[in-house]
């Protein structure tokens, strides 16, 4: 009967089924011993300069690295996914500045390790915070910063007779060689998600001004709190820094419009061709913008810190790149891997990671150290991490903050392709608007809006 | 009757035994109509309940709570995620537009190209197969490598496109930075990936197609165009009305294109619906807002689709 | 046609070809340029194999991605079409029963929710399942989302089987289940190939339910093309690469099976090819 020998057909189904099933749930088991750790990096080259030491560290101890990329892309979402597991993937993940909320539940506290001592304190005060239930006071850190990437102004100096200080002497410089035909273009930066802080966000730091209330140099949670989260986006200083961007590309013509469509990777790569005479960019782009291979501006370029706006100071901005480990993690493994990021801070790998990238060292002592002995780190350092005004962190550490700043990336290109006349009041909106997304923010830390 | 085989001490046969009364039910329910019935349906049906109602409903639910990805659960706020939503003009004047604007331009363009298309390629010629095999080219590689393309190929800087403009003249658009270049861009990656989707549905329509009323229509006269009118046209219609409706539901709910070349920018001017929603949900965080924005436009959907169930269930089965 | 008009038409052909493939060797092109010389569209037309081998290094698991967006694809392939199978049946063998149309109807219902609308929600719900970055969890979401297209399509095969043979075989004993396996499946073989590889494709190209429903144990490809974007920018002559080796197996199969796809598609309208 055609039926006795379907039953063989349904039950090799029904047997295909169930195993895909067993296959599938079929969970490797975790041993005691460490063998292996997984470390969740962005493909970036200080990201891989640290992988290397990484490598080196963990061949002597018969340990073995497996990479996960994670990019910007889906970031957030990757690591909530995985670190919200009771037995997440990765021992040691790479620490984005832009969900610090996040990391207060998600991440271990690792500034119990020998060599966090030797950090220069201004980076990690305010920054990477433990904070449950997000009220001001003890709080613990949960990021170990292995370098900075300082926001500085490139420039051509040898088309440059003197680097320019403010806003103003950088208009009329970019004018005179625009003039001359020896560029295109005066200045740009990236601009479009996520590298708004390219542009707006550094120029606002250099004209002594910020999104939230007091404005200045702090960037700490805490302190932004006691301000109630008040933006400060109509002062008078926010205004002018937006109509300078505006005067660029509409009055002075130094910049072109598409500047707001730039990725940094595009206006990067304008200024190795020579074709502009300033780039805001990090600091760490340095040894690229220096390397043959890619560049036409070979040991022509000089780098400064920004601008200053006609309140500001000689500042810089200094974020910090960081590693965490995440609470779910075996106590054996968080022993490893606070041992592994132990080391990646110390002098050695420390030193290394300038000669390679760049990137300037974290640890006091190194930094003393090149600044005495290698003239590249002191004019890199003069324009950043010696300057008068050193804003070291990232950003603000609560949940609403990267829709804040998207909306302030919105509210700033509609300004751009907008009259001049629009300006205070698209600010004023946006204010309004701001003050609506943190609402939520202020409920939680139990403060009330001041003004 | 099922056999009974057997002791209760053995293992092994009592296993044989419930084997065996499974397959008896198996049996009894195959024979009968409805029962058969039941067995092809069910393991779609678990799928799709398991898979795609279930989370709807889920949806409802955490649309209605405040729920920050990173916390793992939800407290209940009641309507407070769709008020926000539907009280703030971007809303309308941005997402909802957007994605309306990008669904009909894109499927009208896309029904005329596959039919020009389509009539190109109606007939034999030499390199038929290779032709054909690169015409469906775009419609097989993935909407993010399309887009990565459209992105790369128009980089305001170095982008292919903008130096060719140049070298001729033309002073090319800041594609990134305006709202209706980016929203053209999209536009662009969704057309060039669908058209020859249209383009085949057309063609293999076209070679069915009877030729007598055609050549009736010529010897009363018609010329070219009103032959296409009447002739051709309402025998292509049930094929469009069925592609179209589903292209429908696709381009509503588009994502990669987006994505992959503005990721709703500049600022948030070209945000769709689904692009709104996954930023809302997994870069701020908010679940419980994502899943509103989800649940409205599931609903617009709905709408849509209901009203013209019966036409897609008429044209499908050519009724 | 001959003459002027063949030269009008070859050209109309040839434009309409540049259009859709053109792009595409351009992608190529980009990948073998090198990352200083990308950015140069008519400069330095030097061609280096060096982002292929970057790639590998950059993202350290390619390989594995690659690997499992087969698997996925393979597995969901295999999965949908035999519950498709099933359901294709019932809806063309059983058209005119209020249940089939009930059924038909909430297909379509179902078609026309946003995938955002439910795979946000099924996030959360694979998350407790403990189903999240597993292959499982994604093939679920696939092969619950490919039910809808392809049960339309396999019953356009189904219908084209002559009712009469049904018939037969039941009056000679064969029971509904021997029907199905004996008589119907064998019958739309060239059906279940045709909707085997556009399942294929689609699920080797699909990248909202990857980027949302995986992660580190289970990387894919598509979620790895924009791996490339990164905080200070993007590697383009890496994503040229990647995307590159992404489009090799669709582009093969296209040229191989061209045939079933077309007819695949053919199906879900209804229309004989």
């Amino acid at each position: 009967m055609c039926w006795e020998r379907n039953k063989i057909k349904i039950s090799l189904v029904g047997v295909l089924i169930a195993g895909f099933f067993l296959f599938f749930s079929f969970v490797s088991p975790v041993g005691a011993e460490v063998k292996s750790l997984r470390v969740a990096y962005m493909p970036y080259p200080v990201h891989k300069q640290q992988l290397k030491w990484m490598e080196k560290w963990a061949a002597e101890r018969g340990i073995k690295i497996e990479r996960a990329p994670i990019a910007y892309e889906n970031y957030a979402q990757q690591v909530a996914m995985h670190l919200t597991r009771k037995d997440p993937p990765f021992d040691v993940i790479w620490h984005n500045d832009d969900w610090g909320e996040m990391y207060a539940k998600l991440l271990e506290p690792i500034d119990d390790i020998p060599n966090f001592k030797k950090v220069s304190p201004t980076l990690y005060e305010g920054v990477f915070p433990d904070r449950v239930p997000f009220k001001p006071g003890a709080y613990r850190i949960t990021g170990v910063p292995f370098t900075t990437t300082s926001a500085v102004l490139f420039y051509r100096k040898d088309l440059a007779p003197f680097a320019p200080r403010t806003y103003d002497e950088l208009i009329k410089l970019c004018q005179s060689l625009m003039k001359q035909g020896k560029v295109p273009w005066g200045f740009i930066g990236g601009t479009v998600y996520p590298h708004l802080w390219g542009t707006l966000i550094w120029s606002l730091a250099s004209n002594n001004v910020f999104i939230f209330e007091p404005g200045g140099g702090i960037c700490d949670t805490a302190v932004i709190a006691s301000y109630g989260f008040t933006p400060m986006v109509d002062d008078p200083r926010f205004q002018e820094t937006v109509e300078f961007w505006w005067d660029n590309i509409y009055t002075h013509k130094i910049s072109p419009l598409e500047v707001i469509g730039y990725t940094r990777t595009d206006s990067d790569a304008i200024f190795k061709e020579g074709n502009v005479f300033a780039v805001w960019q990090d600091s760490i782009m340095y040894g690229t913008f220096n390397d043959p291979q890619q560049s036409k501006v070979v040991g022509k370029v000089g780098v400064m810190p920004f601008p200053a706006g006609p309140h500001g100071k000689k500042a810089s901005w200094d974020i910090c790149w960081a590693w965490g480990v995440p609470k779910n993690i075996t106590d054996e493994r968080k022993k490893i891997a606070k041992e592994l990021l132990n080391y990646l801070i110390s002098d050695e790998v420390q030193i290394d990671l300038w000669k390679e990238t760049g990137g300037p060292p974290v640890t006091v002592n190194v930094r003393k150290q090149l600044y005495e002995t290698d003239p590249l780190f002191r004019e890199v350092g003069n324009a950043t991490i010696y300057t008068d005004l050193v804003w070291e962190s990232g950003g603000y550490y609560f949940a609403e903050w990267p829709k804040v700043m998207m909306t302030v990336g919105e509210y700033f290109q509609n300004m751009m392709k907008g009259k001049r006349e629009d300006i205070p009041a698209m600010l004023a909106k946006l204010k309004a608007e701001i003050n609506e997304i943190v609402e939520p923010t202020r409920e939680r830390w139990g403060v009330k809006f001041v003004k | 009757m099922p056999k009974i085989q057997g002791s209760t001490t053995s293992d092994a046969l009592k296993v044989n035994t419930i084997y065996g009364n499974l397959g008896y039910i198996a049996k009894n329910l195959a024979d009968n109509k409805p029962g058969f019935m039941l067995q092809l349906v069910m393991p779609a049906l678990i799928f799709m309940f398991l898979f795609q109602i279930l989370p709807i409903f889920h949806g409802i639910y955490t649309s209605l709570t405040d729920y920050p990805l990173w916390q793992g659960y939800g407290t209940f706020v009641g309507l407070k995620n769709y008020i926000s939503m539907l009280s703030k003009p971007h809303f309308y004047t941005v997402v909802l537009l957007n994605t309306v604007l990008f669904t009909i331009v894109a499927v009208t363009v896309e029904m005329c190209g596959g039919i020009a298309i389509g009539h190109l390629f109606n007939q034999s010629f030499r390199g038929e197969y290779l032709v054909r095999s690169l015409l469906l080219l775009p419609l097989m590689i993935s909407r993010v490598i399309s887009g990565v393309m459209v992105r790369w190929i128009f980089n305001d800087q170095y982008g292919i496109l903008n130096v060719i403009l140049r070298w001729i003249g033309i002073d090319p658009p800041s594609w990134f930075a305006e709202r209706s270049t980016a929203m053209f861009l999209a536009l662009l990656a969704e057309v060039w990936t669908w058209t020859p989707w249209y383009a085949i549905f057309v063609l293999a329509a076209l070679q069915v197609q009877p030729v007598s009323p055609k050549e009736a229509a010529r010897v009363d006269g018609a010329n070219a165009w009103q032959v296409f009118r009447h002739v051709t046209l309402p025998f292509l219609r049930p094929v469009l009305a069925v592609c179209t409706l589903i292209r429908t539901f696709d381009a509503f709910a588009q994502f990669d294109h987006v994505w992959t070349i503005t990721r709703g920018g500049p600022g948030r001017s070209t945000e769709l619906l689904s692009v709104f929603a996954y930023k809302e949900s997994f870069i701020y965080l908010k679940m419980g807002q994502g899943a509103a924005a989800g649940m409205i436009s599931a609903l617009v959907m709905l709408i849509f689709g209901l009203l013209l169930f019966r036409r897609f269930y008429r044209f499908t089965y050519r009724l | 046609m001959k003459g002027y008009r063949k030269v009008l038409w070859w050209t109309a052909v040839v434009l309409v070809l540049s259009f859709f493939t053109l792009p595409i060797l351009w992608l190529i092109y980009s990948s073998f340029k090198s990352a200083a010389d990308i950015y140069y569209a008519w400069k330095n037309f030097a061609m280096t194999l060096d982002n292929y081998v970057e790639i590998w290094e950059w993202l350290g698991n390619l390989d594995d991605a690659m690997i499992n967006s087969a698997i996925v694809a393979t597995l969901s392939t295999i999965f949908s079409l035999l519950v498709v199978m099933l359901s294709g049946y019932f809806l063309a063998r059983f058209k005119e029963t209020r249940s089939s149309k009930a059924f038909f109807f909430l297909i379509y219902v179902v078609r026309t929710i946003p995938i955002i609308s439910w795979v946000i929600p099924l996030y959360l719900i694979l998350q407790q399942w403990g189903l999240t970055d597993t292959i499982t969890g994604l093939l679920f979401a696939h092969i619950a989302f490919h039910v809808c297209f392809f049960t339309i399509v396999l019953s356009g095969f189904y219908e084209n089987i002559p009712r009469q043979l049904d018939e037969a075989a039941r009056i000679d004993g064969c029971s509904r289940w021997g029907v199905f396996w004996r008589i119907a499946v064998p019958l739309i073989i060239p059906g279940l190939a045709a909707s085997a590889i556009l399942n294929w494709i689609w699920t080797w190209n699909e990248f909202l339910f990857a980027l949302i429903l995986t992660g580190y144990d289970t990387p894919m490809l598509t979620p790895s093309i924009v791996q490339f974007v990164h905080e200070m920018g993007m590697e383009w002559h890496l994503m040229a690469a990647a995307s590159t080796v992404a489009i090799i197996p669709p582009i093969i199969v296209t040229f191989i099976a061209q045939r079933y796809i077309i007819m695949g598609y053919a199906a879900f309208a209804h229309e004989k090819a």
